[in-house]
Order: structure tokens, then sequence, then C-alpha cells
């Protein structure tokens, strides 16, 4: 069921099993796990089903560091669905790699392995409609052969990596996980969604190991308790380390914060648009249509030029990809969109279908007077199959150094709840930098060795980030996960190290970003979080 | 990516040139025949996309603080035996070219001049159709 946390009396205490903090992508996976358990699961949700700004200046927060392209307040989303509710619904999974500890790569690898997420692959694969056909969904080789395009690249040290995109191409609104799923939260008698109910503290229990309640405010003024058996706290890569730093009555440090890891580590996807510039040998626009977005039955999909696991090593990098955005020859383009021309594609579109336009007369006028770019258009056809592209630019996507400087503390701020503001300190290795030019170099050398045209540089490693830098909207590592507690935040279960009975899920575990994409993992974590609830916690 | 003008390129490039390293080198290349100048014009058109600007490239190279006399004069023998656009020769001069310069890639003796990554040979033969354009430069020879 669906409720509202205003009409929660003031100083009540509600009793559940298991207390969901944030009704996310992550949250809502797993509440579904439980809507037809034994267990009284409770969500909590800030928000309401649509955006209301009071509520969403709850996420309000000062920035410094290296500039972040986008501020604490608009880069998420603070209603039912979470960030869903505003994103790209590109989906890829994760590689084994992703996981394993690199030695040329600081902060690296995961106490878990690919293994241990895989079971949970096809479940999140369904969850977030993506089409699942077996091994080739994402062999980008098997999507060349499918679509009849080239793969272009093969034979080079790269890849072609497959995003999916969310939602089917029949559909015409937005996938979110609110839309998708509210009819399920709705109709369930086990799940209760709180909306408009705000924790703001994490309260621990007299021994310090065990958390005994959490505090709950909205912005109507009631405030009230919930207490449950078991706690997770799924809101975010910044609210998930602000709410256990702000949590400080029983631990002055933060409950979790024994070894100062929490808000630290944070790490978003860099993305860096006209890196560089690819002129190709040829200008016919099928060569590299692959890496463009395509649809095929109901499915949309979009490849990257990946970077895989040998080319990693060879290279000592990091995972990353060149995602192309053709520009079209101008002159052509301009022709194509001329009047002549609308009327002649207009003209053969109704002689296809055996019928004459009605007013034929005005359509074959516009052809004779523009008659140039009919030719023009024309022979663009014929020579080139489309617009011919004069270059693509060259946007490199990577996988972020995890640092201990780059992290989320809290401010003597606090917002309209009482609750201290978080601030991000963004940090980015150099490392980083020149292990994007190193890329382009490389994708530059490969490039020219197959004959297919060459490549500009555009980026200088040198230089602080241009202004048009791009981040995913990707929070990710602020309460890490780790073997040691020394080290992170959450073992590998997710489970907080020191407190026994709370639980993270989301992308704030993440290690390192991965070269799949966040959602897609924080959807299969937190499957694998219902199961271990299920066989440790009992929650079933 | 560095900005400069048509002028001040060439006035960089002969600049290195009437230095001295590349004096000779610019007198061979300025002996080149006009039908040999445009054979490897075309074959440098033909093998580089368009958009890649052949004179630019070769004033920067000749501009770069490493000056390459001898890798030029070496490119500069492979471009003598060169035949005229039109004759039989062309086919089998570009052939040569692009292996030279595939290898380039596969050992990865690239230069990056004004962004790009390009062969070296790619680079040289640009600064070569430079000197050759330019009879005056090595005119003191």
């Amino acid at each position: 069921m669906i409720s509202d946390g205003r009409a929660v009396p003031e100083g009540s205490r509600i009793e559940c099993d298991l207390c969901i903090i944030g009704g996310g992508a992550a949250g809502i996976t797993l509440a579904r796990e439980f809507l037809s358990s034994g267990a009284k699961v409770l969500i909590l949700e800030s928000g309401g089903l649509e955006a209301d700004a009071d509520t969403q200046n709850l996420y309000d927060g000062p920035q410094d560091g290296i500039p972040y392209p986008d501020t604490l307040y608009s880069s998420r989303l603070r209603f039912l669905g979470g960030t869903t509710n505003h994103w790209g619904a590109w989906c890829a999974p994760w590689k084994e790699s992703d996981f394993h500890q690199r030695s040329w790569a600081l902060n690296s690898g995961w106490p878990i392995a690919l293994s241990d997420i895989e079971p949970y692959y096809r479940k999140a694969f369904a969850l977030c409609r993506l089409q699942d056909d077996g091994d080739w969904t994402w062999d980008g080789e098997a999507w060349a052969r499918r679509l009849g395009l080239e793969t272009s690249l093969k034979g080079s040290s790269f890849e072609a990596r497959v995003s999916q995109r969310s939602y089917p191409k029949f559909e015409t609104e937005r996938f979110s996980f609110a839309r998708a799923y509210h009819k399920d939260l709705e109709a369930s008698r086990m799940v209760e969604v709180l909306l408009h109910a705000n924790a703001t503290e994490l309260v621990a229990d007299r021994g310090g190991s065990n958390i005994a309640a959490v505090k709950v405010a909205c912005l109507s003024g009631n405030r009230f308790t919930v207490r449950a058996g078991t706690y997770v706290l799924a809101t975010g890569g910044i609210e998930n380390a602000r709410l256990l730093l702000a949590s400080r009555s029983a631990r002055p440090n933060g409950i979790g914060n024994e070894f100062d890891n929490v808000g630290r580590y944070f790490m978003d996807h860099i993305f860096v648009p006209e890196a560089a510039r690819f002129f190709p040998q040829t200008a016919r626009p099928d060569d590299f249509q692959l890496y463009l977005p395509n649809e095929l039955d109901q499915s949309v999909v979009y490849c990257h030029i990946g970077t895989p696991d040998a080319f990693l090593k060879k290279e000592r990098m990091k995972d990353s990809y060149i995602a192309l955005f053709p520009h079209f020859d101008p002159d052509y383009l301009e022709a194509s969109e001329s009047e002549g021309v609308n009327s002649l594609n207009e003209t053969i579109q109704g002689l296809k279908l055996g019928k004459l336009p009605r007013d034929l007369a005005d359509k074959l006028l516009d052809i004779m007077t523009d008659v140039d770019d009919v030719v023009v258009s024309l022979y663009r056809k014929v020579a080139y199959g489309g617009i011919p592209v004069l270059y693509y630019d060259c946007m490199v996507r990577i996988d972020p150094t995890p640092m201990r400087e780059s992290r989320i503390t809290l401010t003597d701020e606090v917002d309209a709840l009482g609750m201290p503001r978080a601030k991000l300190t963004w940090a980015v290795h150099d490392r980083d930098k020149a292990d994007i030019a190193r890329l382009i170099n490389r994708f530059g050398r490969e490039i020219g060795r197959l004959n297919l045209g060459r490549i500009q540089n555009l980026f200088d490693p040198a230089q602080p980030f241009r202004d048009d830098l791009h981040i995913g909207w990707h929070h990710m590592g602020t309460t890490r996960m780790s073997r040691d507690p020394r080290v992170g935040v959450v073992d590998r279960n997710c489970r907080v190290h020191s407190v026994g009975n709370l639980y993270i899920a989301g992308s704030s575990v993440f290690r390192t970003s991965g070269s799949g994409t966040p959602t897609m993992m924080i959807v299969a974590l937190a499957l694998r979080l219902a199961d271990h609830l299920r066989t440790e916690r009992s929650i079933r | 990516m560095i900005r400069l003008s048509r002028r001040t390129l060439l006035g960089l490039a002969m600049l290195a040139v009437a230095t001295g390293a590349l004096r000779p080198v610019a007198a061979k290349a300025a002996a080149l025949p006009k039908a040999r100048l445009a054979g490897l014009e075309a074959t440098l058109r033909a093998l580089l996309p368009k958009g890649i600007a052949i004179a630019r490239i070769g004033h920067l190279y000749l501009a770069s603080a490493k000056l390459d006399s001898q890798g030029l004069t070496r490119t500069l023998r492979l471009v003598q035996g060169f035949g005229a656009p039109d004759t039989m020769q062309a086919d089998a001069d570009r052939e040569r070219i692009a292996t030279r310069i595939r290898h380039d890639f596969e050992r990865d003796r690239l230069v990056a001049v004004d962004g790009w990554i390009l062969a070296r040979t790619e680079a040289r033969l640009c600064a070569i159709c430079v000197l050759a354009s330019a009879p005056e430069a090595g005119a003191g020879e």
C-alpha cells in the first residue's frame, strides 16, 4: 500500500520487520522481493509521487574541490522512483574483470566476484525491461549481424560494447521504477510505502552495535519514529553517507564511521565530450552506424567502442569507452532539409504506397524550383547511402580512480528539517586524465592501422577539464564495500561492518564504477541483498 | 589545438628551414619535378580523410621542435621514385606509401601534429609537399 507520512500522528511509533529508507531503484527492487512475504516491510520515501521544490531543496548543498559539473540539488531526484525519474535508461552489465584488483589501478578490487552477482542478472534485466535472448544479448558482433551492419573495428584492440535502453521502443513514456512498479507496491498488503517521510537520524542502541530506531520528519511538521528488526539504507550515493554521518547521538563521528571511511571515495563517471574527432576514410554513414543508437524489434541498442581486458592489461589502464556522435557534411545536410527534397521524398513515399499526393502539382513545382538541392540529395543517396559524415565527435567515458580526498562531508548549515546539509568535495586523479589522453592515442593508432580514418585529439591532460565536462549523475563509492572494516563501510553482504542490523543498498557500496552501467548493478545487488535478508535475517 | 594563421605557419616553417638543419632536404624537395609533387599530393589526398589540410600539417611538422632532417631525407628518397599521377606507376606508388604508413601505425611510429595522430611517414610527406611548393626556401643552397 502507499500512504502519506504527513498523516502519521506526531510522536507515534511504527513497528515493522524491515525498514527500507529510500524508494529509488534499490529500495523498490528490494521491497518487491517481499511483496507476498509474511514480513512487514516499510519504505520511507522523502518525496511524493511527483517532484516538489521544497522536498528537492533538502538535497541542496555546497561544493568545492574541482568543479563538479552539476549541483547536489539537480543531479538527483527526491520522490518515489528516485533518480530513475530522469535517468538516461541505458543499461549494460558489468564484466568479471571489473571486480578484480588491478595492480596498476589504485583502490581497485571488490570483495565479491561477478559470480556472486550473475545469478541475479536475468532478473535484473527483466526488472529493467531489457531484451534478454541469451548470450548474444550483450555481444556487439551479434547485434551487428542482426542489424546487418559492419562492426568496422573488427581486428582492432577495441570491442563493440552493447548498451540497451530500459524502455522498449513501443513505450513512449520514459521508464522509471516508480511508474513501472507503482501498482505492485499499491496492491501489496505487506509492503507499505510511506510518502513524504524523511529519515533524519539512525538511532543506535545502547551498545551501539544495532540500530534501535529511525527518526522520521515530514516537512508538514510531524515527527515520528520507526522501529524495525532490520534496516536498509537506500537513499543514493550522497544521502546514504549524509544520513550515516548525521546520526551522531550515539557515535559522534556517525554510524559506521569508526575508520573515517563514510563519505569518502565519492566517484562519478567522467564523460569528456569532443575529446577527439574521428575523420572517417569514407563518408558513408552506414560504416559506423553500429556505434549509434539502433532499433530492432522492440529493443533500442547503442554500441560504444569499449576497452577489452587484454587492452586494459597491456596498456595498464582502467575501463573506458568512446561514444561517437556524427557531424554530417553541412552542404548535404542543408540540401536534405529543403522544400524540394521534402516534396520529392513525399512523392516517392506516395508512389510506393500506390497513390499520388493530392497536391502533386505543388510538389512538382517545389522540386523544379529547388532542383539544385534535389540533385545534391540524389547524389548523396547514390554515392553515400545517406547524408555523408564529415567527422564523428568522440566522447570518452572513463572509470574514475576512487580517491579518499573525493568525499561527502556535513556542513554547519541545516535544511528545513534541521539536518546538516551535505557538501561535495570532488577530486579526480591526474592518472585519469592521462588515461583519457592515452585512450585517444591508442584509438588513433588503431583507426590508422585499419585505414579507417584519422583521429584529431582535442584533449590536453595538462589543462583543467573544460566547462563542457559531463558526469553520469552516478554518485558512487561513499560507503564502499570491503573485507577489512578499516578500509570500507560495508561487508560483502552490504551490511555496515560495525552494525548488526543495518545494510546499505545502492551505488554507494561500489568500490569501483565498473564497465557497465550503475543501475543494472544497483538492481542486481538489491536482489542479492534480498536473498541474504531472507536467509540471514529470516525476513520471509 | 593550436590556432595559427597560414602566414604564421609558413613563417615558422621557413624559419626552421632557414636556420639550417633542413636546408639540404629543402633544396632536394624544391628540385622535385612538378609531376612528382602532383603525384605525391594526389597520393596523400587519397590516403588521408577529407578534413586534414596537408599544407597545415606540413607547416606545423616543419615548425615543430624536433627537426627531423634525416627522416625527411629518407622519405624524400621514396618520393623521388614517384611517377606522375596519371601514369601506370601511380597505383604502385600509392600502395608503397600506404604500406609504409600502415607499418608506422603497427609499430607505434606516430607523431602528433595539431592534435592529429598520424603515421610518421605521412607527416613527413606533408612536410615535403610544403618544402617542394616553396622553392625559395632552399634557394640559398
